[in-house]
């Protein structure tokens, strides 16, 4: 089944009208796989994820994004959440005054609301919180303090796998989480991942590093530049990336008229 | 600096307090020279203007217009015409006292057990009782405070009057209640405190108006700690969105005491609050924080200050507030360093929180420092929801209202942060955040 189908997506930003930041973007990504979106600084990737979670600020100017075949560009942030996208963020936000647990409970139940299910019991939710972070090697102090509000880079980065492992999303696009973290964090993060590696679902790794697809190994590589993607592959493309360099891809790209 | 009364106000505010005074009955002459001389200074520097500084964005001539002298009304409790959590905050936690329209209720509930030596007592009865000795301290911290303070000394009929007695711990807090219910009461409700050397004492004074009510609460609460007293006080104001509130409070520290006050103040046509205290002797500590919650067409103004006149005394200052429709706050905090107040620390700040265009925040931290060794720091900030955070909240499956209510709440629950009975610490959070549902669930745009 075809997770996500994403055809001919152009996107600038909202202040930036006629500076394309995607331009004409194809990429479908199956249940069940885990794909890695690689590619250099500034290539377009975060925009990606931000325009697959509904960011504002950014305009879809043309193309096309079904997600499980319905087409995503009509949805809140909410209702994407709601029916299975998560995005990890690069930058996790910090939200003063409001504790962890409380904001991952509002969060579980307003999509088990939508599921019509019912909302969990909040010992029952505590418990499941507290196992899951502890499997991350995130310390429990952690859970009461408000959403990543002085938390280390590393600890911010744990916090967005336990929100994702806590709300079990379909489609997770996992942005730079593995930068910041040190080697031992690396891999309890890959772990948790890996274990919600699913027949069901799918997840996009976008990332700059092969250490973390050692852990967690990819079905399908993609390589984004200059707004489109320019080359895919299997796992080997990532570790020919990792020799040659991005500009390696870089030059197989179509070129692409600069706009004033 | 002169509004001046025309010679018709002058003569209406006169021939109402020779009335007042045949109503009011007999009284011991030091109180009738204090209303006098209120009187007299009243008369004479007339209402604020908007050309003073300390009121240029609060425009009094809807109050001046209407009728300002005390209207006797019945004391009988309209029902299910309050804010009911506030109205039963502290219901059978602590001693309450409870006025309606300025007068005490009949058949008032019974508080606790009495503690052995405190004086919580109507004003009425105090005055009248030598023993109290209360002419040491009401009316004595106000010069040079505005018209409205004067106002209300000129023309209490009651309050409420409380001695803590030296070195009492009175563990549950004590809650004066003061309801505005008949349509067009105007209201004097005098409160004066007593906070013996070594006490320890919570007040909470709540001021409350009828729903759909114009009505006027002007209140002045005069405190005095003596050396090494501790004492926490809450006061609340919430009059009707068509109501008036104008409250005084004024404190003087002596040596080594605690100050702890934290204001509320939501809704009201017009909320005016002004807060000034003395640190008289040294290494006293004060707190001033507050909470502001201006919406529709409200209009809520804090003026503070903190006059450090001794040495080694710490002064914190924090208040916040969220401002939406067409509301309005004003916040002036100023902080006066005399020479001689050597090792100073003061501190204060102010945050707002605007949730929609045409709200309007003027808010002005000032330092006033004649003295060399000091610390002192201040800031104001103005600002929106911040987006990322709503973004955030919406990426996790959280709806755009519920997100807007989560930051706005925590917002406000960081203000109470120094509240410390949890209890009533709890009742608050409580308040606030079926105030917080109300702003960011109807109406407010997203
Ligand atoms: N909101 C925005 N306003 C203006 N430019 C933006 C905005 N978001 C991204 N860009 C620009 O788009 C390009 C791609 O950015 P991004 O998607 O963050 O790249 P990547 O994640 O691949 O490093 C960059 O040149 C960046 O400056
Ligand atoms: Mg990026």
């Amino acid at each position: 089944m075809v997770m996500l189908s994403i055809k001919n997506l152009q996107a600038e930003a909202a202040g930036k009208p006629g500076k394309p930041i995607l331009r004409g973007l194809n990429l479908e990504v199956e249940a069940g796989e885990v794909c890695a979106l690689m590619g250099p600084n500034g290539s377009g990737k975060s925009t990606l994820a931000n325009v697959l979670a509904g960011r504002e600020g950014i305009t879809v100017t043309a193309g096309e994004i079904l997600y499980q075949g319905k087409d995503l560009q009509t949805l809140s942030p909410e209702e994407r959440a709601r029916e299975g996208i998560f995005l990890g963020f690069q930058y996790p936000v910090e939200i003063p005054g409001v504790a962890n647990t409380y904001f991952l409970r509002a969060a579980l139940n307003a999509i088990r609301k939508h599921r019509g299910e019912e909302e969990l019991d909040p010992m029952d939710f505590l418990a499941l919180v507290k196992q899951k972070a502890k499997s991350l090697g995130l310390a429990p102090d952690l859970l009461g303090r408000p959403v990543n509000e002085g938390f280390s880079g590393g600890e911010k980065k744990r916090n967005e796998i336990l929100q994702m492992s806590v709300l079990e999303p379909r489609l997770a696009v996992l942005d730079e989480t593995d930068s910041g973290l040190d080697i031992d964090a690396l891999r309890e993060v890959a772990a948790a991942v890996q274990a919600l590696r699913d027949p069901s679902r799918a997840i996009v790794v976008i990332t700059h590093h092969q250490r973390l697809l050692d852990y967690l190994v990819p079905d399908r590589v993609h390589v984004l530049a200059g707004g489109t993607i320019v080359a895919s592959g299997d796992k080997s493309l990532a570790v020919e990336l990792e020799e040659h360099g991005y500009g390696w891809a870089g030059a197989k790209a179509p070129l692409v008229e600069e706009v004033a | 600096m002169n509004a001046g009364l025309d010679a018709d106000e002058r003569a209406e505010l006169t021939a109402g307090f020779s009335q007042a005074m045949a109503r009011e009955g007999p009284a011991p002459s030091w109180l009738l020279t204090t209303r006098q001389d209120a009187l007299h200074a009243l008369l004479e520097q007339g209402w604020p203007t908007t050309k003073q500084e300390d009121w240029r964005f609060t425009d009094v001539s809807p109050l001046t217009r209407r009728e300002l002298l005390p209207v006797p009304v019945a004391a009988t409790l309209p029902k299910g015409t309050f804010d009911e959590s506030l109205l039963h905050l502290g219901r059978g936690v602590g001693h309450r006292l409870v006025f309606v329209d300025g007068r005490q209720q009949a058949g008032g509930e019974a508080g606790l057990p009495p503690l052995r030596g405190l004086v919580m007592a109507p004003l009425s009865t105090a005055i009248r009782d030598e023993s109290t000795q209360i002419g040491r301290v009401l009316g004595r911290q106000l010069q040079g405070f505005h018209a409205f303070a004067a106002l209300n000394t000129a023309f209490m009929t009651d309050g409420v009057f409380v001695h803590i007695p030296d070195g009492l711990v009175v563990e549950a807090p004590l809650f004066l209640v003061y309801l505005a219910a008949a349509e067009g009461s105007t209201s004097f409700p005098r409160t004066v405190v007593v906070a013996g050397a070594n006490s320890q004492a919570t007040i909470v004074e709540v001021h409350l108006g009828a729903d759909g009510r114009a009505t006027l609460s002007d209140a002045v609460t005069e405190i005095l700690l003596e050396p090494g007293a501790r004492l926490a006080y809450l006061g609340v104001q919430k009059p009707s969105p068509d109501g008036f509130h104008v409250g005084h409070l004024a404190v003087t520290q002596q040596a080594g005491s605690v100050f702890h006050a934290h204001s509320l103040a939501l809704d009201g046509r017009l909320v005016r609050n002004d807060a000034h205290v003395v640190l008289a002797a040294g290494d006293c500590a004060c707190q001033l924080d507050g909470i502001y919650l201006a919406a529709g067409g409200s209009h809520i103004d804090n003026q503070t200050s903190i006059d450090h006149r001794a040495p080694r005394c710490q002064s914190r200052e924090s208040y916040r507030g969220v401002v939406s429709d067409r509301g309005q706050a004003v916040w002036s905090g100023r902080a006066v360093v005399r020479p001689g107040a050597q090792g100073t620390d003061a501190r204060q700040s102010n945050r707002n929180l605007i949730l929609t265009d045409g709200a309007v925040v003027h808010a002005k931290p000032h330092l006033e420092i004649f003295a060399n060794d000091v610390k002192c720091s201040h800031g104001a900030t103005t600002g929106r929801l911040d987006p990322e955070a709503l973004f955030y909240l919406r990426t996790r499956g959280i709806g755009a209202k519920d997100a807007r209510q989560i930051l706005v709440a925590a917002f406000l629950r960081e203000g109470l942060g120094a509240v410390a009975d949890p209890a009533l610490r709890g009742e608050l959070e409580a308040i606030l955040a079926s105030r917080t549902h109300a702003l960011t669930q109807e109406g407010a745009t997203p």
